[in-house]
């Protein structure tokens, strides 16, 4: 049985199916070009985890009390920091708050901001957050280490 | 011999095609003139018009002739299937595993609602985001600092700021001096804490 445009039933079924798996693979395309870059991001917050994880041994406090923690850039000669707090326990009663000078750990400013980011800026910048237990980069979705 | 479809007939030809014999009513001539039945005939016009029906007519003679029909292999019996379709949605379909492959478990952006942040009830990882958020308006907008929390939604919040999903609104304000802005939970107290700001550092101050 032949349409109008001369195609049969099974290849106008088949034509469509085909079109939508090229809208759907369209999808992912869009994921692989933004991910495409997400392996120099991984590294900044690989450095930054390990600043997080010894900021925690140096407090006696574990990976699990980190409620949240965030590398800020500024726009002038100031230092990046990673400013670090820490949730309230039986031992320690109230929160506690540690500003962690990354210029001492031979963090460039340039790294604790996403790799992706260009031209300059006037107000700091916050790129690199860790919460609910995994570090997510801001400036780029696909760019948060899911796991 | 008796004809093939006039059974009172005596048959005069043999049909070139099939081999049938046929009386000279139903002698017809091919184009090449070589004599061929009607059914010949018929067939080869059918096939044109209709691709698969002589093998379709074929397995019918042979079951007219006692025999039985022959089943034709997969591939045969798959022709009525277009390749152009069944090859291109192999290769979409190759290109997309390829693509998810590549993309993996680390690849997939990250959505944050505010399900998530009120699940944790603290307030403070919800507040670096907004301040966050802040600063990337303020970046975009030439250093200038919102007036209030309200102007970060849709653009750079993906709902209204409000406190772990209540209706408490993140303050934020441009502020003179060293300070610069102060961004903080109003009613910090309820979610444990004294007091929860920053200022234009981007420093948490917490007690």
């Amino acid at each position: 049985m032949n349409n109008q445009r001369g195609m049969t039933v099974v290849e106008s079924f088949l034509t469509i199916i085909m079109l939508a798996l090229i809208v759907w693979t369209g999808f992912y395309a869009y994921d692989a070009y933004w991910a495409s870059t997400r392996y120099p991001c991984y590294d900044n917050q690989t450095a930054l985890n390990k600043i997080l994880f010894r900021t925690a041994t140096e407090n006696k406090r574990e990976m699990g009390e980190v409620i949240t923690a965030y590398a800020v850039k500024y726009p002038d000669d100031h230092p990046p920091v990673l400013v670090v707090l820490f949730t309230a326990t039986a031992q320690y009663e109230d929160h506690q708050l540690v500003v962690v000078d990354l210029s001492k750990d031979n963090i460039a400013p340039g790294r604790v901001v996403c790799p992706l980011r260009e031209g300059p800026h006037v107000r700091p910048i916050i790129d690199y957050w860790y919460a609910f237990g995994r570090w997510h980069c801001l400036h780029n979705k696909w760019h948060t280490l899911n796991q | 011999m008796k004809c093939f479809f006039h059974p009172k007939e005596d048959a005069l030809y043999d049909c070139t095609q099939c081999g049938k014999p046929i009386c000279g009513k139903c002698m017809r001539f091919d184009e090449d003139d070589l004599v061929v039945c009607p059914a010949c005939t018929l067939e080869k016009a059918v096939d044109v018009a209709v691709p698969g029906m002589q093998q379709f007519l074929e397995d019918r003679h042979k079951i007219h002739d006692g025999g039985h029909v022959v089943k034709r292999p997969w591939a045969e019996r798959l022709d009525f299937l277009p390749k152009t379709q069944l090859i291109g949605i192999a290769v979409v379909l190759l290109v997309q595993i390829m693509l998810r492959y590549y993309i993996g478990e680390t690849g997939k952006p990250t959505f944050f609602d505010v399900a998530e942040f009120r699940s944790h009830g603290d307030p403070a990882p919800e507040t670096v985001y907004v301040i966050a958020k802040v600063f990337e308006y303020a970046n975009d907008h030439a250093g200038k600092i919102p007036d209030n929390a309200g102007l970060l939604y849709p653009h750079y919040l993906e709902s209204r700021a409000t406190v772990l999903g209540s209706e408490d609104d993140y303050t934020c304000s441009p502020l003179e001096g060293p300070e610069q802005m102060v961004v903080g939970v109003h009613l910090c107290q309820k979610y444990g804490y004294r007091k929860l700001y920053a200022f234009g550092d981007g420093v948490l101050h917490i007690r």
